[in-house]
């Protein structure tokens, strides 16, 4: 009955709003926080690498929200994806972007994952910025159902660049509350 | 500027609730209350979304309502009353499947329901889940005989986060609920004075919010669902939940799947 009483009222025009506002176009990356941790793991400096590589799987929200990227994965560089060269650490485009092309099967893209350690809001370097551009980036020609782009972490806190509409913008990183490896797996 | 001198024990992570948008889906008995705690507590935004029209039956529930306002907008009357609190509130008058409140759901820090329908809670929770973002859904439920003997008070607060258990896990969305899709306070006397009720589950869901947000507590977990008995007086954690959820496993979050009649559309 108030669903019929909240129609007729409707199609007289009464008690009709404005347009509602819209969200912000901001770009955000959501993380869950253990998947997070699990990164800083992974790119811990180590006695064998002093920069340690992963690469974030990610997946745009919503076909309508590709300004709103979600972590679900990470992925560790196995030693033969590292090569040689003047770089904290290089790596092997060939072996990135058969990975790509293994995840975009299932819309996932790709963000590439270093730490700075220390306290504070880190910044990509410039060479990470060039990296950024010039191997991220394009991975997302044409392709427009999966993000990618870069995470810088340190200690606390985090940066991220992801391709929307194919140019990288920078993206809020949100640690997001999650209960993953809170439950035994049932037999 | 709104004092904070009372928010202390919330530590660095007050400095959080500054940045947040929180959405609170539907805004009448239960949502009301939400809308008013979360908009005290000095947040970046509030996304107040309901569709309804303040109906006179409703004003015995719906806080911050006045019977001048039968007929206004809801979410516009909670935006109006709830001003000059240090929380800026944006009324989304619309259903929480539009677009607009999809856009707003999907890019929130938190999202509070407190729908009147399974159907209505499964979507809200499923938009989150795909978003990673937390939900927290009250629900309040009166048994009456038709004697009118009132047989049970039963309500929850559900607290729905990546790798957790969901409202199907927890039997609050079920085949049966779905099918019946709309809830009342009690079947057939929707004009229920149960002011008190929705007051109690909407604190324990920003309490539940607080936490989460503000992470004040890091070694105390909120619980999935916390089950309250009004016949009792009892409000306690429901700990039958033991495995991982495997209605949406955090591999299918985000936008899965790419219709092939789109893709050839396009």
């Amino acid at each position: 009955m108030r669903r019929l009483v909240d129609f007729i009222r409707r199609l007289l025009g009464l008690g009709q709003a404005a347009a509602p506002e819209a969200p912000p176009a901001a770009a955000r990356l959501h993380v869950p926080r253990s998947l997070l941790r699990q990164l800083r793991e992974m790119t811990q400096p180590n006695e064998r690498r002093p920069e340690p590589l992963a690469l974030l799987r990610a997946r745009y929200a919503s076909e309508e929200a590709r300004n709103v990227v979600v972590g679900i994965g990470a992925i560790p560089f196995p030693d033969s994806a590292y090569v040689e060269g003047p770089a904290g650490a290089n790596f092997d485009t060939d072996w990135l972007v058969r990975i790509a092309n293994r995840e975009i099967a299932v819309n996932v893209g790709l963000l590439l994952v270093h730490s700075h350690g220390g306290r504070g809001v880190p910044r990509f370097s410039g060479i990470d910025g060039r990296t950024n551009t010039h191997v991220m980036a394009p991975l997302a020609i044409g392709v427009d159902v999966a993000p990618y782009g870069a995470l810088v972490l340190s200690d606390t806190h985090a940066t991220a660049v992801v391709t929307v509409t194919n140019s990288l913008a920078v993206a809020e990183v949100i640690a997001v509350p999650d209960r993953l490896g809170a439950f035994e797996a049932s037999a | 500027m709104m004092d904070t001198s009372r928010l202390t024990f919330l530590g660095p992570g007050l400095a959080r609730l500054r940045t947040a948008t929180v959405c609170v889906v539907g805004v009448g008995g239960g949502g009301s209350h939400l809308a008013q705690q979360i908009a005290h507590l000095g947040l970046h935004a509030v996304v107040l979304i309901d569709a309804d029209i303040l109906d006179r039956s409703n004003v015995n529930r719906v806080v911050c309502t006045r019977y001048a306002d039968v007929g206004r907008l809801k979410a516009q009357i909670l935006a109006e009353r709830l001003r000059g609190l240090g929380t800026r509130l944006i009324p989304v008058v619309t259903r929480a499947e539009s677009v607009i409140a999809r856009a707003w759901i999907e890019r929130a820090d938190l999202v509070l329901g407190a729908v009147d329908g399974a159907r209505a809670r499964n979507n809200i929770e499923r938009l989150c889940r795909a978003a990673l973002v937390p939900y927290i859904d009250i629900g309040l439920k009166i048994d009456v005989v038709p004697t009118g003997d009132v047989r049970g008070v039963g309500g929850q607060v559900f607290t729905s986060l990546a790798g957790g258990p969901c409202m199907r896990c927890g039997e609050i969305v079920t085949d049966e609920t779905l099918a019946l899709d709309r809830e009342e306070y009690v079947a057939g006397a929707p004009e229920q004075q149960v002011i008190s009720l929705n007051g109690l589950l909407a604190s324990q869901a920003i309490n539940n919010a607080l936490a989460l947000l503000t992470d004040y507590a890091p070694g105390f977990p909120v619980p999935a669902m916390i089950r309250y008995d009004g016949l009792v007086h009892e409000m306690k954690p429901d700990a039958y939940i033991t495995r991982p959820c495997p209605h949406y496993p955090l591999e299918d979050a985000g936008w899965r799947f790419v219709l092939p009649a789109r893709r050839m559309a396009s």
